[in-house]
């Protein structure tokens, strides 16, 4: 009767475990699905749930998820990961927002934006992609006297705060994920050095019985 | 302000409180900030029992296990008041329908189907642009919002380390 019921199940029904696929028992899934925050994905409007599935996905595969508890410190690792990625695209925010309201300060205070049209095309350009370099933009810093580390190094001091605080924040995470695999690295070690004393004891077992049997 | 309103105030000033038993469970949660203070209740948290019964099912002993649990589920509040202060910034921030993404809001059904259309790995690519929504116009009020979610992520810090070094003297006991 259970063998017709579990032939039957479509598997676990909580998001996380589905990732985890057939690297746990039957038991295990379903004791991992009645943990709510395991199961739930910690997701920001605009962030998409295939995309948190694939890198969890990813990781459960690379670190090779043994059993329920491996699941849900790897669970943790991937969280941490995605704080780390979000806080990573924070700080790539904070430079790109303040070094386009500097340019835009200086550029605005030395040319006149409606005399001047390009000086609109040149910053409209480098908001496009402010990781390459603009040549048109750098003719009009020439002009002025400034360069582009000048305005970094004043956005730096301005967020100066808010990026010490960041930060600390991203080495709290990576050290969280170091932390938790070194308790995924503890619980296997530990069961290898298990099999090992059963293995001697084993071993010893068949000696005894082999002595037993030389001394008849 | 208008009538109205100050009427409603200066009648709130005179109530003498919450008389229903829900009520007063309401009110008492007002003052409620993350809760992360708070001894684990094995009743709200039945994970703990789940939790302690697979760690026991690992060869380790019941009390062990049992302190391993309430650290794990510790681990998980840290982690959730953490999502709401991340969520607090949408809250915070006042967006310009005008500098919305398309995507900006979509349900999560749209956003996994632009993603496979995608090739179903770029959502790396896409995810700064989306996120940065929030605190992309600029200014001294993305600033403040800024540092006032960075402050509130550094004052779960505290709660956060404790967690994880309890974690970690556990693991290390428990599976040396």
């Amino acid at each position: 009767m259970a063998s017709k019921k579990s032939k039957k199940s479509s598997g676990p029904s909580a998001v996380v475990t589905d990732n985890l696929g057939s690297q746990l028992n039957v038991d295990e899934a379903e004791l991992l699905s009645k943990i709510p925050w395991f199961n739930e994905r910690y997701l920001l409007p605009g962030e998409s749930v295939s995309d948190y599935d694939t890198s969890l996905q990813l990781l459960v595969e690379s670190v090779v998820v043994n059993d329920a508890l491996d699941a849900i410190l790897v669970k943790d690792i991937h969280d941490e990961l995605r704080e780390v990625q979000r806080l990573r695209v924070l700080r790539q925010s904070f430079f790109i927002r303040g070094m386009a309201s500097r340019l835009s300060d200086l550029l605005s205070a030395h040319f006149s934006m409606d005399e001047n049209p390009r000086v609109t095309e040149v910053l409209a350009a480098w908001r496009e992609d402010p990781e390459i370099g603009n040549e048109a933009l750098f003719e009009l810093l020439d002009e002025l006297g400034v360069t582009m580390d000048e305005i970094r190094v004043s956005v730096f001091t301005r967020s100066a705060k808010n990026l010490q605080l960041l930060e600390q924040q991203l080495a709290r995470h990576e050290k969280n994920v170091r932390e938790s695999l070194k308790m995924i690295d503890a619980r296997r070690n530990h069961a290898l050095v298990r099999k090992r004393l059963a293995f001697d004891l084993e071993r010893d077992r068949q000696q005894q019985l082999i002595d037993n049997d030389n001394v008849e | 302000m208008n009538k109205q309103a100050k009427a409603n105030r200066a009648n709130a000033k005179q109530s003498t409180g919450p008389k229903s038993t829900e009520g007063k469970q309401r009110a008492s949660l007002n003052a409620l900030a993350h809760g992360l203070n708070q001894r684990i209740d094995h009743f709200i948290c039945p994970e703990v029992s789940l939790l302690q019964a697979l760690f026991e099912n690992d060869g380790i002993a019941a009390d062990e296990a049992l302190a391993l649990s309430e650290a794990h589920v510790t681990r998980a509040r840290v982690r959730a008041a953490r999502q709401q202060a991340w969520q607090a910034i949408y809250g915070d921030v006042e967006i310009d329908s005008k500098q919305r993404g398309s995507l900006y809001n979509a349900p999560p059904e749209l956003l996994a189907a632009v993603n496979q259309q995608m090739g179903g790995r770029d959502g790396q690519r896409f995810l700064p642009f989306l996120f940065e929504k929030p605190l992309e116009s600029g200014g001294e009020q993305d600033d403040q919002v800024a540092l006032r979610f960075l402050n509130k992520q550094r004052r779960l810090n505290r709660y956060e380390v404790k967690a994880v070094s309890q974690l970690s003297k556990l693991y290390k006991r428990a599976y040396q």
